[in-house]
């Protein structure tokens, strides 16, 4: 009890010592200043400018015109995917949102849940899933009398893409038609619109920033995927695929060159579609009042909608949970045995995880501490007319495809040859997963209104004791929820680890590894990615319990 | 009780001033109403006050404190929002406890302070409910508990009945007058509704473009109004153009379009100026007859329309002119219809005279 007493007291006193500074508007601009420092130090600087530090091994590659020319290609590649995945994924994640958001199906609950399933495994377990069920005798190729039916290549790099990135389409979509006011598509209707035209030239064009958002990241996702891609590229060869390769046979000109053809052209498109988009108008004015009818009865939507739920089952859920298969027998062959001992590869395997767990939890903590305030800044405006320059800019780390990114970061940081692998490793985490808490809490922090704060001040409340007491529990299911994307994003990322590893291997590397050398069993890799996959789980499990908790 | 005072104000966001050149004092314990229409920068003057935002030029002062750098949780003000802006994640008492609390007070001096004040605003039975388990007039009463437990002695009000439905305005608008004098505030409250402004009002202020048009009293604001847009935005008016033809020793003649000649006690005005006649509606008579030689004007009735407590009549003069005439709907039975003849009187005493306004009669009524 006296010990409450004290620990109560001594809080008291700092708040009241944090109060006090936080009303000294020197301390307060000192605190953006310091956030706005490291995020420009050690998140945008680095990974825009370790490339210059080897730019004069560029000449190398024009001295191999045959790598000159694949390196060419995969770029070309890298672009051509993504933008035919982003367009696939809106044209068959928009009806499933559609379906997820209006439909009064019992299913919706199982569908909506079964569309993150994609989402939140690592991308290594996805490619691997997606290998063993379009290219292995136990998948799908069985039904067909065949070992193979999708060869690792071009197609089934954009089928796995395509699984990947469906996830964010429809999560985007589905949250833009939740608040989105049918009552536009109402008046519509009773102005004589069939239900088919009403969507289409009124609740679509509405949508347009969120269609665009959702193919932008759509478009980032699948250009940024390196570990997934590997696990089925084959002789495919996209930017990563290619860096990778380079990295493999020691190139460093090709290295270079593709990464700052990447990290330059992803940037100028990222900037190019965000400008546009909010300029395009979509033709969506011509009415075809006949077809249209034909495509708005009954039997056309129920038609629509089965064919979206065969499309999400066969493309995207099966593919991502066909792992589950080898898992499950695994779990009877001994496998699992030598694993819990940890005999053979599996001492490795057990310190790659460890590895894995402490640079997540490690950038996770740095983001939220470095983060937070640059949230803060971009949501209440603090920088005029400058926060919305920052709000672009801070997107550029999930823009640029992150094996890029790694091996620019790589180039920085060695470059300062006193920073250890370790922390370069996790330097290189929290800068892939910067963005994503930055923009999870702004978006929070500016859906508190400002009067909030106004009002708080007007009351006597201090700017910390309105971070605490009114900013803070209102968005603490974002700050959780910012943390764990951070923390399961670290934990899964492949392409910027691959880039800078040179002794450490975090757990999606070494699972990479496994797949690609063929020397380690099909029962030993599919336990590896279920390890993977349930620490996940029981990670976002955790700490969804304990934000239950503290409730 | 503080006293409010400021001098040649400015407060601009980019070009637009939204607050041009203001200077306005409010006295202690007085209940002023900012008045004006939408954009006239009627929050912004709030939101400075409070410490919000900070002028860009001029001097403001509260209790003789010069507060231009004065941030808003140092200034002792309470200031409540147009929404109310209640904390969602609190419950009654903890909003209400809030200010103390932040202000330093113990758990048990907050709650003596917030259980008193949610007393007096009638919310003693809902302490443990959260904000969205209230009705509008609760919230509206929670937010004014939650100022008031702050112990500021001024009050900043915006739109405090805005979001409430027409009956329940009404009623509320006397109990907050009430509770205003009951706890010895200095108010300061703004609103777009004149009827409002004349019912709490010690004094009201009009806002158009971030200028002050007239301030004073209700009474004199609404029978001495500085100008043409003073007399239509509070009580709305008649408007007809002409101008002075003749001086008299009691006053002018006024010719109106179609040689109609009016007789107005205005005598400010010189022969061959341009002017804009202002007449309430209630101060212009309705009779079947011409009742007297001057002022009186025929014409035909081209609407009617019942008002509740009083008709309105529209009768299309013979010079294309229109005028509106206001009677209670207990004296309004006079047979009238639309089309049939009548004839509308205005005495001069009730006729205020502008001049014409540069813009034009048209621009100036419309820039509201």
């Amino acid at each position: 009890m006296e010990n409450q007493t004290e620990v109560g007291a001594s809080r008291a006193v700092l708040y009241k010592v944090l109060d006090g500074l936080s009303s000294k508007s020197a301390i307060r601009y000192s605190v953006y200043a310091f956030s706005l420092v490291f995020f420009l130090a050690f998140i945008l600087v680095p990974p825009l400018f370790g490339i210059l530090f080897k730019i004069n091994s560029l000449g190398e590659i024009y001295a191999f015109p045959e790598l000159l020319n694949r390196a060419h290609l995969a770029i070309a590649w890298s672009f051509i995917m993504a933008f035919i995945v982003s367009a696939l994924d809106l044209i068959a994640g928009l009806p499933l949102a559609w379906f997820i958001v209006r439909s009064k199906s019992r299913l919706i609950n199982i569908v909506d849940t079964l569309a993150d399933v994609p989402f939140l495994l690592p991308t290594v377990a996805l490619g691997y899933s997606t290998r063993l069920f379009w290219s292995s005798s136990d998948g799908i190729p069985r039904f067909f009398g065949g070992n193979v039916l999708v060869s690792p290549g071009f197609v089934l790099v954009l089928l796995l893409h395509f699984t990947f990135s469906f996830p964010v389409v429809v999560r985007v979509m589905v949250g833009e038609l939740l608040g989105y006011k049918e009552i536009y598509e109402f008046a519509a209707r009773t102005l004589g619109a069939e239900p088919f035209t009403a969507v289409r030239t009124i609740t679509l064009p509405l949508l347009r920033p969120a269609l665009v958002a959702s193919f932008l990241l759509s478009f980032s996702r699948s250009l940024s995927e390196t570990g997934a891609t590997i696990v089925v590229a084959g002789t495919f060869e996209n930017g990563p695929v290619y860096i990778n390769n380079m990295r493999d046979k020691g190139f460093e000109g090709s290295l270079v060159y593709v990464s700052s053809v990447l990290i330059l052209a992803s940037v100028l498109l990222f900037f190019l579609i965000r400008f546009l988009g909010e300029r395009l108008r979509l033709p969506l004015r011509k009415v075809w009042p006949g077809f249209e009818a034909k495509l708005s009865v009954p039997a056309s939507v129920e038609t629509r909608n089965v064919v979206t739920l065969l499309v999400f089952s066969f493309f995207v859920i099966v593919p991502s949970l066909f792992v589950c298969l080898p898992m499950a027998y695994a779990l009877f062959d001994g496998t699992l045995t030598s694993a819990l001992t940890g005999s053979g590869p599996w001492g490795d395997f057990w310190n790659s995880m460890l590895l894995s767990y402490s640079i997540g939890f490690i950038s996770t903590l740095t983001n939220i501490l470095a983060g937070l305030p640059v949230a803060i800044a971009i949501a209440r405006k603090k920088f005029g007319r400058a926060t919305s320059i920052l709000d672009a800019i801070v997107n550029i780390p999930i823009v640029v495809p992150s094996i890029a990114l790694g091996v620019s970061l790589n180039f920085f940081w060695s470059g300062l040859r006193a920073i250890p692998e370790f922390w370069i490793l996790v330097l290189s985490h929290t800068t892939i997963t910067y963005t994503y808490f930055v923009m999870a809490m702004s978006a929070a922090i500016e859906s508190i209104p400002v009067e909030m704060d106004e009002v708080a001040s007007t009351l006597g409340a201090k700017p910390f004791t309105i971070f605490r007491r009114i900013t803070l529990p209102l968005t603490k299911y974002s700050v959780f929820s910012g943390a764990i994307l951070v923390f399961t994003r670290s934990v899964s990322e492949t392409g910027a680890a691959v880039a800078v590893s040179k002794t450490l291997e975090t757990a999606p590397v070494l699972l990479v590894s496994w797949i690609r050398g063929g020397v380690i069993p099909q029962s030993t890799q599919a336990l590896g990615v279920g390890f993977l996959i349930l620490a996940s789980f029981l990670t976002l499990l955790l700490l969804r319990i304990t934000v239950r908790g503290r409730g | 009780m503080p006293s409010v005072r400021l001098v040649d104000v400015t407060k601009r966001f980019g070009k637009t001033a939204a607050i041009d050149h203001v200077s306005l004092e409010i006295r202690e314990g007085e209940y002023l109403c900012i008045l004006g229409p939408t954009g006239s920068g009627k929050t912004t003057l709030l939101r400075l006050i409070a410490g919000i935002v900070k002028p860009d030029e001029g001097q403001m002062f509260i209790d003789s404190r010069l507060v231009n750098d004065v941030p808003a949780h140092e200034r002792n003000v309470a200031y409540m929002p147009q929404h109310y802006a209640l904390f969602p994640h609190m419950r009654v008492i903890e909003n209400a406890a809030f200010s103390p609390l932040a202000q330093g007070l113990s758990g048990t001096e907050a709650a003596k302070i917030s259980v008193k004040m949610l007393g007096i605003t009638r919310l003693a039975g809902r302490v443990s409910s959260f904000p969205a388990e209230l009705s509008g007039g609760m919230q509206q009463r929670l937010a004014l508990a939650r100022s008031l437990a702050s112990r500021a002695k001024l009050l900043l009000l915006d739109e405090p009945l805005g979001a409430l439905d027409a009956r329940l305005r009404v009623e509320l608008r006397y109990r907050l007058r009430e509770l205003v004098r009951e706890n010895n505030l200095t108010t300061v409250h703004v609103t777009h509704d004149q009827e409002e402004a004349m019912i709490v009002a010690d004094k009201i202020v009009v806002l158009r473009n971030g200028k002050i048009q007239q301030e004073g009293p209700p009474e004199e604001i609404y029978n001495k109004p500085k100008n043409i847009f003073v007399a239509n935005f509070v009580g709305g008016a008649n408007f007809l153009e002409g101008f002075i033809s003749e001086r008299t020793s009691e006053g002018s003649w006024v010719e109106l379009r179609g040689r109609l000649r009016i007789f107005v006690r205005d005598k400010g005005h010189h022969v061959g100026e341009r002017v804009v006649l202002a007449v309430r509606e209630e101060s212009s008579t309705i009779c079947r007859s011409r009742e007297d030689e001057i002022n009186t004007l025929h014409g035909t009735i081209k609407s009617i329309s019942l008002l509740g407590d009083s008709m309105s009549y529209e009768v299309l003069l013979d010079n294309g002119d229109s005028l509106k005439s206001k009677v209670p709907t207990i004296e309004s039975n006079k047979g009238f219809s639309i089309g049939a003849e009548a004839f509308v009187l205005l005495k001069p005493q009730n006729i205020w005279v502008f001049p014409y306004p540069p813009v034009g009669l048209y621009k100036e009524l419309e820039a509201m």
